[in-house]
């Protein structure tokens, strides 16, 4: 929820329209990294094209390493990040897709490497618009996942991003999810910081045994079964770490700048019956929905996933225990199974009626009245459904 | 030393870090151990693990190697004299006086 309307003229200043994309770029401005390898693919472009216009005029010291593919892209950014350089990026779809194999090792490497995913589906069809195709299957690879609802998260989760990549506790890449052109490319007011807060929040990049700080040592060894297990568990370990390490970092971020963010988010879930689960753009859409449902008297209640690894799982307990009945919203899927995003639900939560929807695949849009259908659906049946419910999709074309 | 707890982040090795392997990972609580007054040194137990874990010296049986040892039990199986035999894990094992240092 936007508050610029209610802020003095003098505050108003720091305001400025910009796109996610532009809002990620002016992040980037501030942080200003050493290095940023990076390869162009809708909708992650703006980011880039927007970043290299502030390198040109001279306005981050950055070096844009323009590499010939987003595998190249990942493996200079792992290297430039172990030599001892803050190092960022940007991507999306079958771009990160054919990053993934070297974002594994970035993790396994401890690299952090902060990076900006405009979240486009996965090939095929052929297809540029938004859903979190990408972002599900760089699920694994023992980077954090964050999805953002709006332009100002963009920029803000791109500096709290930064910290909490290269906090000594974690040492890992976050991959922070905005949702292609719905966030890439629409401009909204946001409200910038000073360049001398971001900096001093950021701090310097230290990473501990930084190639080119004479400390040089092996990276990248072989290991074999008497020793990947445990490096391996050290890896998982230090992700958990990141959910407590985040929860520090958004507190002070509050404190600084005012905007408190929960890494989930609840809205009007008080005395909630019914509540949706949502990451992402959407979530405004299902508060809209939850705003006319309760305007009618109905419980509903709306849950947004911010961050998706390390998954809140106690957070998400408390917040949909007490509620009887849940739809997961999810813009990816698992074919075979359920989706991701209910499947973290279902091992999280205990008690309530738990549904799957599939929604705005490809760039569908997700309407108020979609939202609605469900949670009348939600308001028939005490059983579980166990089936998956297609939002907005018609069903007429099914193939046979 | 244990290894697990050397690790850097990023298993990232710098000039003078050592590396202990571990690959005992998988005994499964039991170790094996030799009543010496009954080993007959005949080194079928050496010739059968298949893990390498019977320690030699100037080719005579002096011990086992519990960095390397599965816990398979083949040196007990195949030992004629029913010298080798399997202890908890915990059982401190005292090895042979001469070779005394060795693990």
């Amino acid at each position: 929820m936007m508050a610029w309307f209610t802020e003095s003229a003098e505050d108003l200043r720091r305001f400025r329209v910009l796109t996610g994309g532009q809002a990620v770029a002016e992040a980037l401005r501030q942080i200003d990294p050493d290095v940023f390898p990076v390869y162009p693919i809708t909708p992650q472009t703006p980011i880039i094209e927007a970043f290299a216009q502030i390198v040109a005029d001279g306005k981050s010291h950055a070096h844009i390493l323009t590499v010939e593919s987003e595998h190249s892209a990942m493996s200079a950014a792992v290297g430039a990040a172990l030599a001892g350089a803050r190092t960022m990026t940007a991507t999306a779809s079958q771009g990160l897709a054919y990053m993934i194999e070297i974002v594994y090792l970035a993790a396994s490497l401890r690299a952090p490497i902060v990076m900006a995913v405009g979240n486009r589906t996965l090939s095929g069809p052929i297809n540029i618009h938004g859903d979190h195709s990408d972002g599900m299957l760089a699920r694994d690879t023992g980077a954090i996942q964050i999805y953002v609802k709006n332009a100002q998260e963009a920029y803000d989760w791109m500096i709290m991003g930064t910290r909490i990549a290269e906090h000594p506790d974690v040492l890992l890449p976050v991959l922070m999810g905005l949702d292609g052109f719905t966030l890439t490319h629409s401009a909204e007011p946001v409200e910038i910081e000073e360049d001398g807060l971001v900096k001093e929040f950021v701090g310097s990049y230290e990473y501990p045994y930084a190639l080119l700080a004479g400390t040089a040592g092996t990276y990248g060894a072989f290991a074999m079964p008497e020793h990947y297990f445990e490096i391996k568990r050290q890896q998982i370990e230090a992700l958990d770490r990141g959910g407590v390490v985040a929860q520090r970092i958004v507190e002070d971020f509050a404190e600084r700048t005012g905007r408190a963010y929960d890494l989930v988010e609840g809205y009007r879930m008080e005395d909630a019956e019914r509540a949706m689960v949502i990451m992402g753009s959407q979530s405004g859409t299902v508060e809209e929905a939850v705003d006319s449902l309760r305007a009618r008297h109905q419980k509903v209640g709306l849950v947004t996933v911010r961050m998706f690894r390390p998954f809140p799982r106690q957070m998400l307990a408390r917040l949909l225990a007490p509620v009887q009945a849940v739809a997961v919203f999810d813009r990816s899927s698992t074919p075979g199974s359920f989706p991701p995003l209910y499947q973290e639900i279902r091992a999280s939560v205990n008690g309530p009626r738990i549904d799957s929807i599939i929604y705005g695949l490809g760039g569908r849009d997700l309407t108020i009245d979609n939202v609605i259908q469900v949670f009348d659906r939600l308001g028939q049946s005490a059983q579980d459904s166990n089936a998956i419910f297609y939002a907005g999709s018609d069903s007429r074309t099914k193939e046979g | 030393m244990s290894f697990p707890e050397t690790i850097r982040p990023g298993a990232v090795i710098l000039r003078n870090d050592q590396s202990v392997p571990n690959m005992s990972g998988w005994r499964t609580g039991k170790k094996p151990t030799v009543k010496w007054s009954q080993c007959v040194d005949c080194l079928i137990c050496w010739s059968f693990c298949p893990d390498a874990a019977m320690i030699l010296e100037d080719g005579h049986f002096v011990g086992i190697d519990y960095q390397a040892c599965k816990g398979c039990e083949i040196c007990v199986t195949s030992c004629p004299t029913q010298a080798v035999y399997m202890v908890p894990e915990e059982t401190p094992v005292s090895l042979r006086e001469e070779i005394g240092g060795v693990l």
